[in-house]
């Protein structure tokens, strides 16, 4: 057993050794400090409407340009960076823990309970989670609560399963039988030796759902799902500059774009890197 | 599969009965009286209690009768017969294509790994899986119509002018070709470029990924070895021994893709105004028409039934281990 300094070593190590993970750690960490000091860079209030100057391209004032009231571009991009990125959190999350209470406990009591509920991760995988989260979202009406929720609903079944499968193999482990021959109580099982196993695979899946999650409220929000008008969020930009790329008018819909775009190959790249320290069994 | 099958008709029952909106509202004019109000519901079987409404659903389900439109007033079935084509010829060329590119990258990949091609492919497959795709495609409609005027605008699968209503099957490559008319095959084709490269390029960027892991895995395997050491040529080993092991984590999630596939349509759709499933799903939730919603959610769950029934028959043919 290596002691704890070591270990750490040995995962910065590794974690260095890979480029591509680096690359999308900056990333992140660039949007993080984008979504705390946003409003330092961004002079110009989001939703200052300007009709003197609508839909100019990026020039030095503004620099990714304005929009069909005049507002600001560069100062709605940074400001929905906080609405994207906060929603997406939040939704990972909680679909994390749920997946993982679920999957684990799922797992370690077998029987027509994990029958049950592997029933219905099956039923709600054969829908795209874009589909079960449309669905949702309008029949409880739109708005960011019921865009959580739906999402919520929609994630956390890839988080069981992973969950599931792990505690399926550790529950055969000799230290488990071990512990319960003992007398071990389930809960104590579940907290002090299954749960700290399980936790790595499922940390590195929620780093690679949490880009997937940001691409979906995207998608819902451009569908008029979702985030509603006044708020700034970078599916709803894309949505309302959308009718403007046949008259020419590209930068309503690319920057705010290619905010997703970064956001999430910084997500999946820093998931690869977390996935070869946190996961050496998978490691290509 | 039926339980999938049953649970989605329990789903899509249960998740339209608890819209806020009562649709027979929405679709009288708002000075109606509440007795017509009542006898619309009547009408509608509103008024049932709920079992009775749930086993009557089920009862039209298996005679193959999805329902009926509040909106369009037209039935269901009636709708999709007329819009599915559209989205087939959309969804299975860009499958199609990307099934085909997405395995060549992911041989070439694996084949050269570490190499040139490896990481252009790669950096190329990231993109895909990271972009949205309706995001790309109004990229490709400023650059491809509005800045090289190559494809016509997004007016949907035909120019507005021209008459849709050529009879045939739907399938209007398809009806073209029979009849001759070029004309018709060329504007179909200009429409169908761009939303089918769109559409193809997550799913290429998917396949190609899996397609490079299994091929990798695969070329360390004691027969490939074998192979290589009796002096068979190097391509005859990729693409007749290597391949057919090699793609079956592709073939695992083709159901899943289908599901995929399918999410994506409605961008796609939406973005290109592609009269197909996809935006009609959309119309309908945003108008609260029960019968579509209801009917798209047994469609997905159809095939995702079908697709995972036809995945396990591939299996069996191209891996005889395997025996049901």
């Amino acid at each position: 057993m290596l002691s704890n300094k070591s270990k750490f070593t040995y995962m910065r190590k590794v974690f260095m050794s890979n480029k591509l993970s680096l690359v999308g750690a900056v990333i992140v960490l660039i949007f993080l400090l984008i979504v705390a000091f946003g409003p330092i860079f961004a002079k110009i209030p989001p939703d200052l409407i300007d009709y003197d100057n609508i839909l100019s391209s990026p020039s030095n004032t503004n620099y990714f340009g304005t929009d069909q009231y005049g507002r600001d571009l560069f100062s709605r991009v940074i400001f929905g960076a906080r609405t994207s990125l906060s929603i997406g959190l939040v939704v990972v999350t909680f679909s994390t823990i749920l997946g993982l209470c679920v999957g684990t406990i799922s797992g370690y009591l077998g029987g027509s309970f994990d029958n049950f509920i592997m029933r219905l991760v099956d039923l709600l995988m054969a829908f795209p989670s874009v589909i079960v989260a449309m669905v949702l979202a309008t029949i409880m009406g739109g708005g960011i609560k019921i865009l959580i929720i739906a999402m919520l609903i929609s994630s956390w079944t890839g988080t069981a399963r992973i969950a599931r499968g792990e505690t399926l193999s550790l529950k055969q482990s000799g230290y488990i039988k071990g512990t319960q021959a003992l007398g071990g109580k389930w809960n104590y099982i579940l907290f002090h030796h299954i749960l700290p196993n399980v936790l790595p695979p499922v940390l590195v899946s929620a780093t690679l759902s949490f880009g997937n999650i940001i691409l979906n409220i995207a998608g819902l929000s451009f569908i008029g799902i979702g985030v509603q008008a006044p708020l700034s969020e970078w599916g709803l930009i894309i949505s309302e500059g959308r009718e403007y790329i046949v008259t020419g008018q590209w930068w309503l819909v690319f920057f705010p774009g290619l905010a997703i775009v970064l956001t999430v190959i910084g997500l999946n790249l820093l998931g690869d890197g977390l996935r070869d320290i946190l996961d050496p069994r998978q490691r290509r | 599969m039926i339980l999938v099958l049953i649970g989605a008709s329990i789903l899509s029952f249960v998740l339209v009965r608890i819209v806020p909106g009562d649709p027979a509202r929405i679709l009288l004019p708002p000075q109606a009286k509440q007795e017509d109000i009542d006898r619309m519901k009547e009408k509608m079987g509103l008024d049932e209690p709920y079992i009775k409404q749930y086993s009557q659903y089920v009862k039209s389900l298996l005679k193959g009768d999805l329902g009926f439109s509040y909106h369009t007033g037209r039935s269901v079935v009636d709708e999709f017969k007329w819009r599915l084509p559209a989205t087939i010829e959309l969804s299975m060329l860009s499958l199609l294509l990307a099934a085909l590119v997405g395995i060549w990258l992911g041989v070439i990949s694996a084949t050269n790994k570490n190499g040139f091609a490896d990481h252009a492919s790669r950096l190329f497959s990231i993109g895909g899986i990271s972009a949205p795709g309706f995001w790309i495609g109004l990229l490709c409609i400023y650059v491809f119509y509005y800045k090289l005027s190559w494809v016509p605008a997004p007016t949907g699968r035909v120019n507005l002018i021209r008459e849709t209503a050529t009879g045939g099957s739907g399938f209007l490559l398809w009806d073209a070709v029979i009849t001759g008319n070029w004309d018709l095959f060329k504007d179909a084709l200009m429409h169908l470029i761009l939303p089918v490269f769109v559409l193809s390029y997550s799913f290429l960027a998917m396949i190609c990924r899996l397609t490079r892991t299994g091929m990798i895995e695969v070329s360390q395997q004691d027969y490939i070895r074998f192979a290589k050491s009796c002096g068979i040529k190097k391509k005859r080993i990729i693409w007749k021994y290597s391949l057919k092991n090699g793609i079956r984590p592709v073939l695992t999630m083709l159901g899943m893709f289908l599901a995929q596939l399918i999410g994506g349509v409605v961008f796609i759709e939406t973005v290109f105004n592609w009269p197909g499933i996809g935006r009609y799903a959309v119309d309908a939730i945003n108008f609260l028409d029960y019968g579509p919603i209801q009917g798209f959610i047994i469609f997905m769950a159809l095939i995702y039934v079908v697709t995972n029934l036809i995945v396990d028959l591939i299996y069996m043919v191209i891996d005889p281990r395997v025996q049901y």
